[in-house]
């Protein structure tokens, strides 16, 4: 019995010790992978799917957030466009199963609140995309030409 | 011979020193001078630059809206100052009952009035004159501390609830200490003194040239180049004397609001979440944009559309 004891918790010591329990592991995701990514092409649901822009959405808005530069509609940022995108195209998903009828997605306020305005899910998943892409692609590209509009240094007039 | 040497080589640290704490605003002071030179020589004739500076004004706004020959002081107006019309309309208000008079007085009240511990924010800053000294660049936090940061750590230091940064008391707080810095005749003086100093002013500087948000324009485009320039009906004010007034009160706003609350105002209609009110994007941001307005006149608090 002690050895069965002494043989798991070994086992499980290399375990940890080789990362074996972390699965699989996947490249990280940096702010340079969006610069070269064709926005209207990538984030167009009808090349894909709602769900696959949405992904595209959820793997580069965090670093858009980390940089400080999210994208933000009438007080709604694109971390809760991405959120409320997600619960609409479950809603759908279980309505399939259910019968219940497919919502669109409900836009809130700068408080949160729910509006009454609502955005289709394909084109709230197209809108969150393009907000999370196109804000690395701009700070990137500002990066570089913010001089070009400061007096006494690249700005000519 | 030793006590010579002592003596001199103090002489010499202390010229060092002296030359150096000039040399970390040196870049600022260029980046200054420029602004002053490029918004001078933007108004200077409004006519002969219609081409250059006011390509979308119409032949109406530039014969009876615009002003020529605006010099340096006169930007603390924002855009009355080069906004004959405008202008008409602000001197109108300022000769009647000012929306803001009363909030110099609560202010002046919340200023004195004793914390839970006896104490109060006029024993953090004893002087109310203050208002042109912030920014400041703390030397031993190695942050930049603005006026609403100021007072909210003042706040929090003798254990009491930290105030709204946009408006409510701490815009009334700001207003009594505009008001008093203002009737000292006070100018503002921002200070860069070090190396790190510099790094955040040079931070501050780069935020504020950046394009960003969804509409993927920068503060500049419409504050520098954009100043002038019409966007729906209203004139976008300049960069140059852009905080010497704050708080503001702005009859869109129907109330009295920090320096914070427009930049935040700002950056959100770009398209992009803003910073904190607090944050070390925001601060350095106002250090920037102050040190821009240095030696402009004190003049607030103010009125705004």
């Amino acid at each position: 019995m002690k050895n069965i004891y002494t043989l798991a918790l070994s086992l499980g010591l290399g375990l940890i010790l080789t990362g074996c329990t972390a699965g699989p592991s996947t490249p990280a995701v940096k702010a340079s992978d969006a610069y070269a990514l064709d926005v209207t092409k990538v984030c167009n649901p009808k090349n894909s799917s709602a769900q696959a822009v949405l992904d595209i959405a959820k793997k580069f808005n965090p670093i858009a957030v980390k940089h400080g530069v999210e994208f933000m509609r009438f007080g709604m940022p694109a971390t809760v466009y991405i959120d409320e995108t997600q619960k609409a195209i479950n809603w759908s998903a279980e309505g399939a199963l259910t019968g219940a009828k497919a919502r669109d997605v409900i836009l809130v306020d700068k408080e949160g609140k729910a509006t009454k305005n609502t955005l289709s899910i394909n084109d709230a998943a197209e809108r969150a995309c393009k907000f999370a892409v196109t804000a690395l692609i701009t700070d990137h590209e500002a990066s570089t030409e913010w001089k070009l509009a400061v007096p006494g240094d690249e700005y000519q007039y | 011979m030793l006590l010579k040497i002592a003596k001199s080589s103090v002489i010499l640290g202390l010229a060092i020193s002296t030359l150096s704490a000039g040399s970390f605003n040196e870049q600022a002071e260029k980046d200054r001078k420029a602004l002053v030179k490029y918004f001078e020589d933007k108004f200077e004739d409004v006519t002969k630059n219609k081409d250059k500076f006011f390509p979308y004004s119409t032949e109406d706004e530039i014969k009876n809206v615009f002003d020529s020959g605006v010099k340096h002081q006169s930007f603390g107006l924002g855009s009355y100052s080069f906004n004959k019309k405008s202008r008409a309309q602000y001197t109108e208000f300022k000769d009647g009952i000012l929306p803001y008079e009363e909030s110099i007085e609560k202010g002046e009240k919340l200023y004195k009035k004793a914390f839970k511990n006896g104490k109060s924010i006029a024993s953090c800053f004893p002087d109310p004159v203050i208002g042109h000294q912030y920014p400041v660049f703390n030397e031993t936090k190695k942050e930049v501390i603005t006026l609403t940061s100021a007072i909210n750590d003042c706040v929090r230091a003798n254990g009491e609830k930290e105030l709204n940064t946009k408006d409510g008391d701490m815009a009334k707080i700001e207003a009594y200490i505009a008001f008093k810095t203002a009737e000292a005749g006070k100018e503002i003086d921002i200070k860069i003194t070090s190396k790190e100093a510099q790094d955040a002013y040079e931070r501050g500087k780069k935020y504020y040239y950046s394009q960003r948000g969804y509409i993927n324009v920068s503060c500049a485009s419409c504050h520098v180049q954009g100043a002038g320039q019409r966007v729906r009906n209203e004139y976008m004010s300049p960069l140059l004397g852009s905080t010497t007034h704050f708080p503001v009160y702005r009859l869109v706003w129907q109330d009295l609001g920090t320096l914070e609350k427009r930049m935040s105002g700002c950056i959100t209609d770009q398209g992009q979440k803003p910073p904190k009110d607090e944050s070390k994007e925001m601060k350095e941001l106002l250090y920037f944009m102050a040190y821009m307005s240095n030696g402009m006149k004190i003049d607030g608090p103010d009125l705004r559309k």
